[in-house]
């Protein structure tokens, strides 16, 4: 498990038991969301980043 | 104190270029208002790098975001300070307020993260919840996402956010000198497939124009990308007498030199894209033809007599995530009325639809709406139709815009009373008989949360009976989202109070309630006031009606 993942699981943990996010924690959420991005752009083969979409 | 002079905004803005152009538009409007405050954006670097020069004369800083950049590192840990890197550079500035413009987590996430004391548009709260305690943005969370019945333009929602009033639109008309040909720019693109016709209709409706219209050139635009769909026209056989007046600018010039160059030409001619966008910075009159998930009232162009012409097809505008194979709404405007139109604007004639159906009969005129893009008194930019367009979604559209003006910028705007036909005056009526489930349900919540703030206030409150309460609201709330399902027009109106009530400020149960209390009692004044606006037209038509059996 690479430290985005370790990132991601301990972020989802704090919202989950409803924990007041640091810095750190919104850095991480924000990296993954350009990751999911990256994804489905990949996946779809055009950008998804349509306000709409 | 600090006054406008130091004042800091940032905008936020991830969405395309056409709406970074949009925005660019309100911010420049807000501009005009309060020159003394500068202005900053964040986008994203694709989008934001080919307009570059032109989001430089009005922002005095542009943030962009580059994945490219980010994800072309070696470990994981790099893109991580990455991203972190990005957000110290946005956290030098000290900006004092951030509005958020658009809809995607990664705006959600980055508005979160900028240091500033003010924050407008969607965020999240340190325990991670959504954020939206700003009206404009719960009108746009409900009104215009996942909903095709708003009735104000983008540009005015954003304008209104930031706090600004849009002047008077100047007024352009087609000149030219004599001897000149007239100019027109035709963008026959759009960033999806449903959003533009196809080359064969384009290509019939430039033989036409240049047909009827000797003096008349056609320079057709694009990207790298379009240029075979622009080969493709150039060489149709059924053009070749016009040849010397058809060319292509298309992947030759950068968006930026295209907004540079713009000024020779007469007319915009487009679907709603970004160019038509860029032109209408420019001032330059436009005829666009929304197709697909564009929605017209929301996105056209802004301009004074601006002509939009769209599909009558039932289905339009649909949401990106409908499948369609057939894309019926290209086929509702015909090439001779798109030609017309065009014609129309270029000779600075106005709509008649009188002589549009003497000269091309019914069948062309009858399968389209025209409208024509006017300033209202308040300032704000509408879609007036040329034509008596009577469908129940556009009365509860008229009927939403006077309830919004007034709630947003105190000021009411005249409507006339439709004649409508027995099939919209059935759906009126089964809306009518719903807002009056909402009415009484929000009576109903009233009432729970005056008693709930009674129960605290006794000597001995009792938790238990407040629970009971409480849930009695939940139960509300609950039949309240059904109402969404019995008439689809009101379910916006129900989504804006949801996040109302989701946002509702307050830091101890009384506080909390007391203000849940005023969002029920503002859903009773909404449905009183959209139940007599309502009646007035059911009355008005009944009357028309009785007098016509009578006679």
């Amino acid at each position: 498990m690479n430290s985005i993942e370790k990132g991601i699981n301990v972020l989802k943990e704090k919202i989950k038991l409803g924990q007041e996010l640091e810095h750190k924690d919104f850095v991480m959420a924000l990296t993954a969301t350009l990751i999911e991005e990256v994804d489905a752009d990949l996946k779809t083969g055009k950008s998804n980043e349509d306000k709409h979409e | 104190m600090k006054t406008n002079m130091n004042k800091n905004f940032v905008i936020i803005q991830m969405a395309r270029t056409g709406d970074l152009i949009q925005t660019l538009s309100a911010a420049n409007a807000f501009k005009a208002n309060h020159p003394d405050i500068n202005l900053s954006l964040v986008a994203r670097e694709r989008y934001a790098a080919p307009i570059k020069s032109i989001l430089e004369k009005t922002f005095s800083r542009v943030f962009t975001l580059s994945k490219k950049s980010i994800f072309n590192s070696s470990t994981t840990e790099e893109i991580v300070n990455k991203v972190d890197d990005f957000l110290t550079v946005l956290n030098c500035q000290s900006f004092d307020v951030a509005l958020n413009l658009s809809f995607c987590k990664t705006s959600f996430y980055i508005t979160t993260l900028i240091n500033t004391p003010h924050k407008l548009g969607n965020y999240y709260s340190s325990k991670h919840e959504l954020v939206t305690k700003d009206l404009f943005t719960q009108y746009l969370s409900s009104f215009v996402v996942n909903s095709s019945i708003n009735s104000f333009n983008i540009n005015d929602i954003w304008l209104a956010l930031m706090g600004g009033r849009r002047a008077q639109l100047p007024e352009r008309k087609v000149e030219t000198k004599e001897g000149n040909f007239k100019e027109i720019l035709l963008h026959p693109f759009a960033s999806q497939e449903r959003k533009h016709w196809k080359t064969g209709k384009w290509v019939e409706v430039i033989y036409l124009t240049l047909k009827n219209n000797q003096d008349t050139r056609i320079t057709i635009c694009g990207s790298k990308e379009d240029q075979p769909q622009v080969h493709q026209i150039i060489n149709d056989p059924i053009l070749k007498l016009f040849k010397n007046r058809l060319s292509s600018v298309a992947g030759i010039l950068t968006i930026s030199e295209l907004h540079e160059k713009m000024d020779r030409y007469n007319i915009f001619v487009g679907h709603d894209s970004m160019v038509s966008h860029l032109a209408s910075l420019k001032n330059i009159p436009t005829v666009t033809f929304p197709v697909g998930s564009v929605r017209p009232h929301e996105t056209a162009p802004l301009g004074v007599n601006t002509i939009v012409a769209t599909p009558k097809t039932s289905c339009f505008p649909c949401y990106v995530s409908d499948s369609c194979q057939d894309f019926d709404c290209h086929k509702d405007i015909s090439h001779q009325l798109a030609s017309e139109l065009i014609t129309i604007q270029l000779r600075n004639k106005k709509v008649d639809m009188n002589e549009i159906i003497t000269k091309h009969g019914h069948y062309h005129a009858a399968s389209a709406n025209i409208y024509i893009g006017k300033q209202n008194p308040d300032g704000l930019y509408q879609l007036v139709p040329t034509q008596e367009t009577i469908s129940t979604k556009t009365i509860m559209r008229d009927l939403y815009q006077i309830l919004w003006t007034y709630k947003f910028f105190e000021s009411s705007p005249r409507v006339s009373n439709p004649i409508v036909s027995q099939s919209a005056l059935n759906e009126l009526s089964t809306i009518k008989s719903n807002l009056h489930n909402l009415f009484e349900l929000s009576e109903f919540a009233k009432k729970y949360c005056t008693y709930i703030l009674q129960e605290i206030n006794s000597e001995s409150p009792n938790i238990t009976n407040i629970n009971d309460l409480s849930a009695k609201i939940d139960e509300i709330d609950r039949l309240s989202n059904m109402i969404k399902k019995a008439s689809p027009e009101l379910g916006p109106l129900v989504s804006f109070y949801e996040i109302q009530k989701a946002n509702t400020s307050g830091t101890t149960i009384v506080e909390i309630t007391e203000n849940t209390y005023l969002v029920y009692h503002d859903i009773s004044v909404s449905c009183s006031v959209l139940d007599e606006l309502l009646d007035k037209i059911i009355n008005t038509s009944n009357k028309n009606k009785n007098i016509h059996q009578g006679r």
